[in-house]
């Protein structure tokens, strides 16, 4: 599906015999844009993944501590340059295709986005440090404050949830 | 893990237990029952505005009717509550009628709070009395015409208020414990069942999701049905999203849902995650893709 949506203005351009480079740098914009919009979901699957290794953990003792601490750095490392991955004009008002679930608001309160990525950042190292000492015992609230206050605490304003 | 897993077992395995008793002295204390009441009925979220002071009210809710800003019930005498008996906010809850006679628009999901004890009531009440006084004054509703009517709230009474606890239906009483939180507390249906065209809850998609909720989010189906809805999650997943808010794959719930976890459902005791649990496993599954 993806592959198809950016190869048809290419196929377009050949069907209609027009020359790609005639592509105004409109298109150039809207190239970049979508591999903006493709890395933060990326980054954000990523964290998905993460955060299911440490569920699964503590769910049902799947793994070990060092893939708890390795997925919690995933984390950790992504929080430090998330809010790199959005520029201003690539809100889901700004982009089509692809679609974003970025909410407008993001720029509108800016300070506070950046503050919750920070806050992403330290919930997922206290989680990497539980893990590695092995302190079991106090991972689960970690956990949960991980996903209520470092996750949930941005989409909860900043998210729309795509189909 | 431990913690976890004996969360997991703990509020998986037990039956109900009520809570201990109420504790008096301190009812304004983050661990009293009225402070239980108040964070799974999600009163905070509704009355405080952004950046505004803690139930001072003025938090813009949008509807398709136009828009509510919520009133300050803080002990204010003036603009809050006050000088309200014991009595005046038993009949707020339970009847959704103001001291003044007024009737409230459902809004203030009070079809859901009328299911509320006698005792949660007064607990809640307790709670809030003893709460820092704001003077702060939200602005006036801006509702669509057709809707700025207190008088048609007759008609929607009519139709859909039916006050006061329900008899428990011979349910088992960790059942009858989760459909309490589900539907006096923390009001799931407001956002989960959808509305019909004249903003009643349409009873027969109890739960199976909404496609206009609140400020316009989408809402997923959450009974058993295992196509549409939320059949095939375990025990252990309902676990997680209800604690942590996070979904069998990974991702964290968005919007207000987001705000439903972080303020509600993370502060239940295991025995209430557990009846909760049991009871969205035991509703009928609806085949409803909103
Ligand atoms: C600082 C804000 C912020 C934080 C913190 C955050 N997210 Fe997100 N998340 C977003 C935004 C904004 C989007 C929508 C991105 C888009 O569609 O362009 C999103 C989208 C997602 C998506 C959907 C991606 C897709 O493919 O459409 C997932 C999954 C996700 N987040 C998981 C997480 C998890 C798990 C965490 C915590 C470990 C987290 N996010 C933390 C802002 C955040
Ligand atoms: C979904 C949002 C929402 C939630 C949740 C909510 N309220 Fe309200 N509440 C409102 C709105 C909106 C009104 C105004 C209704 C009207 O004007 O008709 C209101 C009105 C009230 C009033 C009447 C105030 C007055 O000055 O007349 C009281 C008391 C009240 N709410 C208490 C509570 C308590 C206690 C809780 C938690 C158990 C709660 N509310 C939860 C939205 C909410
Ligand atoms: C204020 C509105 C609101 C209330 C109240 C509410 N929910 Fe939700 N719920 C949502 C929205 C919106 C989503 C979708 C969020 C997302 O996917 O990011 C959701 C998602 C869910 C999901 C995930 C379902 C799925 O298929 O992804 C479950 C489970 C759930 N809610 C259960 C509950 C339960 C149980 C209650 C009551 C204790 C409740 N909700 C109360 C709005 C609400």
């Amino acid at each position: 599906m993806k592959v198809w949506h950016v190869a048809a203005p290419a196929l377009a351009g050949l069907l209609l015999g027009t020359a790609l480079t005639f592509a105004p740098a409109a298109s150039q914009a809207d190239q970049d844009t979508a591999t903006i919009v493709h890395e933060r979901q990326q980054l954000m699957k990523d964290f998905g993944s993460a955060m299911k290794t440490i569920g699964g953990y503590l769910q049902g003792g799947m793994g070990t501590t060092e893939d708890v601490a390795a997925a919690a750095g995933v984390i950790a490392d992504g929080a430090a340059t998330l809010p790199d991955h959005f520029p201003a004009g690539t809100s889901m008002d700004d982009v089509m295709d692809p679609k974003t679930g970025a909410k407008p608001v993001i720029w509108e309160q800016w300070d506070e986005f950046v503050a919750d990525a920070q806050t992403l950042q330290a919930r997922a190292t206290t989680v990497q440090e539980l893990a590695m000492a092995m302190d079991d015992a106090a991972l689960g609230d970690a956990f949960q404050a991980l996903g209520n206050d470092g996750c949930g605490g941005c989409h909860k304003t900043f998210r729309e949830k795509l189909e | 893990m431990k913690s976890w897993n004996r969360l997991a077992g703990a509020a998986l395995a037990a039956a109900f237990l009520s809570l201990p008793a109420a504790a008096q002295e301190d009812a304004g204390a983050e661990d009293s029952p009225g402070a239980y009441v108040f964070h799974a009925a999600g009163c905070f979220g509704c009355h405080t505005a952004k950046d505004g002071e803690a139930l001072a009210g003025g938090r813009a809710l949008e509807t398709p009717f136009g828009i509510f800003y919520s009133p300050n019930i803080t002990p204010d005498a003036e603009h809050g509550i006050g000088d309200w008996s014991l009595e005046d906010f038993r009949r707020a809850m339970r009847e959704g009628v103001s001291p003044e006679g007024e009737t409230y628009y459902p809004s203030f999901p009070y079809d859901n709070f009328t299911r509320m004890s006698d005792a949660d009531i007064a607990a809640l009440y307790g709670y809030l009395m003893a709460q820092p006084a704001s003077a702060n004054a939200p602005p006036e509703h801006d509702l669509s015409f057709t809707f700025d009517m207190r008088s048609l709230l007759v008609v929607w009474r009519w139709l859909y208020f039916e006050p006061g606890p329900r008899p428990d239906d011979g349910l088992d009483p960790q059942l009858a414990r989760g459909r309490y939180l589900a539907d006096a507390l923390t009001h799931c249906g407001a956002c989960h069942t959808p509305r019909t065209a004249l903003g009643g809850p349409d009873d027969d998609l109890y739960l199976a999701g909404s496609a206009d909720g609140a400020e316009g989010d989408k809402v997923p189906n959450i009974t058993p049905d295992k196509a549409t809805g939320i059949g095939d999650w375990s025990e252990g997943d309902l676990l997680f999203l209800l604690k942590a808010g996070m979904m069998p794959d990974g991702d964290v719930v968005s919007g207000s849902m987001a705000e439903v976890v972080q303020e509600s459902t993370r502060h239940y005791s295991d025995e209430d995650i557990a009846a909760l649990i049991a009871w969205l496993r035991h509703i009928p599954a609806i085949d409803n893709k909103p």
